[in-house]
Parts: C-alpha cells; sequence; structure tokens
C-alpha cells in the first residue's frame, strides 16, 4: 500500500503559469530586499538582547545568594551579640555595686550599698 | 551545500551573527518565495520570513552540517507561513464580511482574470496554493515540496493536480465569459 498518487497528472497550462507568475512575483526593488534583511538582523538582535537579559539573573542569582547568606550570617552574629550585652547589663545590674539603680535607691531611702541592693532583688 | 555555505553555517552556530546575516542574504529570496506560496499576500509573507530566520537562528544548533541548510530552512518558513495562515484564518472568521473582502488590489493585477484567478487561489486549501506555487512558479520538484512541507512526494502530486484542475476550471468559466 503507498499513498503514491496514481491518478492523471495535468499538464502545465502556460496561460494558467503565465497569471501565476504575474500575481506572485517577488518584489524586484532591491531596496525591499536591503530593507528586509535589515529588519530581519533588528529582529534577530533584539531576541539576542532579550535572551541575554533573561540570562543575567542566573548571574546575578548567585551572587544574591552569596550575598543574603552573609547578611544572614552577620544579623546572627549581632542578634548573639545584643544578647550577651543585655545579659551583661541585667547581670552588672544586679551585681555591680556601682550600679546607679543602688547607689540611688540608698542615696535616697538612708541605706547602705548592701541594703540598697537587698531592696531592689527582693523589690520591696 | 556548498564548503562556503557549510563554513558559514559553522560559524553561525558558533555564535558569529555575521555568519548569520550572511546566510539571510542568501536565502531570502527563496525563503520569500516559499512564505509567498503559502500566505495570501505579501505582507504574510514578509512576516513569515521574518518569523522564519528567527526560529532557525534559535534552532541553529539543532541543525547537523550534513543536511542541505536551504531545505531544513524551507522547511521552517513554510512552517511558519502555515502558523500565520491559520492564525489569518481564525482572526477572518472573527471578523465582518465588509473587512475580509476588502483585498489590497494592485493595479497591474486588476484584470478580471487575474482577479478570479486569485480569489480562486485564495479559496483553495493552504497546501494545494504552495504545491502549485512551488511547482509551477518558483520551479520546485515535488521530492523538494515534499520535504519543504513535510508531506509525501504523492501528496504533492495529487495536491498539485486538484490545485490545477480548479484553477483551469475557473480560468475556463472566465474565458468561456469573457
Amino acid at each position: 500500500m503507498t499513498n503514491e498518487f496514481r491518478g492523471p497528472e495535468l499538464v502545465r497550462d502556460d496561460d494558467l503559469t503565465r497569471e501565476l507568475r504575474a500575481i506572485y512575483a517577488a518584489p524586484t526593488d532591491e531596496t525591499w530586499w536591503t530593507g528586509l534583511e535589515q529588519r530581519i538582523n533588528a529582529r534577530l538582535d533584539a531576541a539576542v538582547a532579550a535572551d541575554e537579559w533573561w540570562s543575567v539573573p542566573d548571574r546575578w542569582l548567585r551572587v544574591g545568594l552569596l550575598a543574603a547568606g552573609f547578611a544572614v550570617i552577620v544579623a546572627g552574629a549581632l542578634i548573639m551579640r545584643a544578647q550577651t550585652q543585655v545579659s551583661r547589663m541585667a547581670y552588672e545590674t544586679v551585681v555591680d555595686p556601682a550600679s546607679i539603680d543602688v547607689l540611688e535607691v540608698a542615696e535616697r531611702d538612708k541605706l547602705t550599698e548592701a541594703q540598697a541592693r537587698l531592696r531592689i532583688l527582693t523589690g520591696r | 551545500m556548498t564548503a562556503d555555505e557549510r563554513a558559514l553555517v559553522l560559524a553561525a552556530q558558533r555564535g558569529e551573527r555575521e555568519a548569520f546575516s550572511e546566510l539571510v542574504r542568501t536565502h531570502e529570496r527563496r525563503a520569500y518565495a516559499v512564505a509567498r506560496a503559502i500566505v495570501v499576500n505579501h505582507e504574510d509573507a514578509e512576516d513569515a520570513v521574518q518569523e522564519a530566520f528567527l526560529h532557525a537562528y534559535r534552532a541553529l544548533h539543532r541543525f547537523l552540517p550534513d543536511q542541505a541548510f536551504g531545505a531544513w530552512l524551507h522547511r521552517i518558513v513554510a512552517n511558519a507561513a502555515l502558523d500565520i495562515t491559520r492564525r489569518r484564518k481564525v482572526r477572518d472568521a472573527d471578523e465582518l464580511p465588509e473587512t475580509v473582502a476588502s483585498p489590497f488590489r494592485d493595479p497591474a493585477e486588476s484584470s478580471e482574470l487575474r482577479q478570479r484567478l486569485k480569489d480562486a487561489l485564495d479559496s483553495l486549501p493552504a497546501r494545494q496554493r504552495a504545491v502549485i506555487v512551488l511547482h509551477d512558479v518558483e520551479g520546485f520538484k515535488h521530492a523538494e515540496i515534499g520535504v519543504t512541507l513535510g508531506i509525501p512526494e504523492g501528496t504533492a502530486r495529487s495536491d498539485l493536480h486538484y490545485a490545477r484542475s480548479h484553477l483551469r476550471e475557473v480560468l475556463g468559466a472566465v474565458r468561456s465569459e469573457l
């Protein structure tokens, strides 16, 4: 079984061919062909530029990820440092003999530093 | 494919834009002829050619240098032209009849016979129109038409037969009226 056409092939009709050639004649103006070539190249340039624009994020994505990772590390370190500082300040507030609160309470209530510290600790 | 063309294709595959531009310069006329055989007007043919070269550029890495570049390109052009024809058919179906029935008329094509023939060509299925134009106007052989349009050679022969037969009827009718 073949799909080859077996019917009679009509011979070329000169009148028909002449009319077809007139209808389908390609532009004869050379400037049109040059223009077409330029339009094709312009579209290619635009397409290449667009492709490059899309490929930029791939490169920047790696840089961005590195920067984000670095930022997370720095932020983590800063948070830890801040927490340590808060703890130290809280500790110093309690045990530091020169604590401003202790001195103020002692002076205001005519107490010794030890009594003032005790009062701050007990909250009374 | 000539040695020069092969060198151009290889250079274009390496990303040399000037080499591809040279291929455009070499093949644009034939590409236009293939597109024009399929679509119904000059503007669509130009669109198809532009689309096809863009597609060819992007698909160039898949082209095997042992193939014939022209045949490969013509296939792409034919597909682009058929796409445009399909889109136009859908668009025209949505448009008002007045807009459809106002085709551009070249003064050189104003004879009754030519206009009737043009209408008859437009009424042919796109593939039959392409086959008769590629064969009778552009001088393609049946096998080349088959490769370009992606159809068996026998189908190209039968399409040519039916297209010629239909156009001859139109031609005969116009002649008897005039």
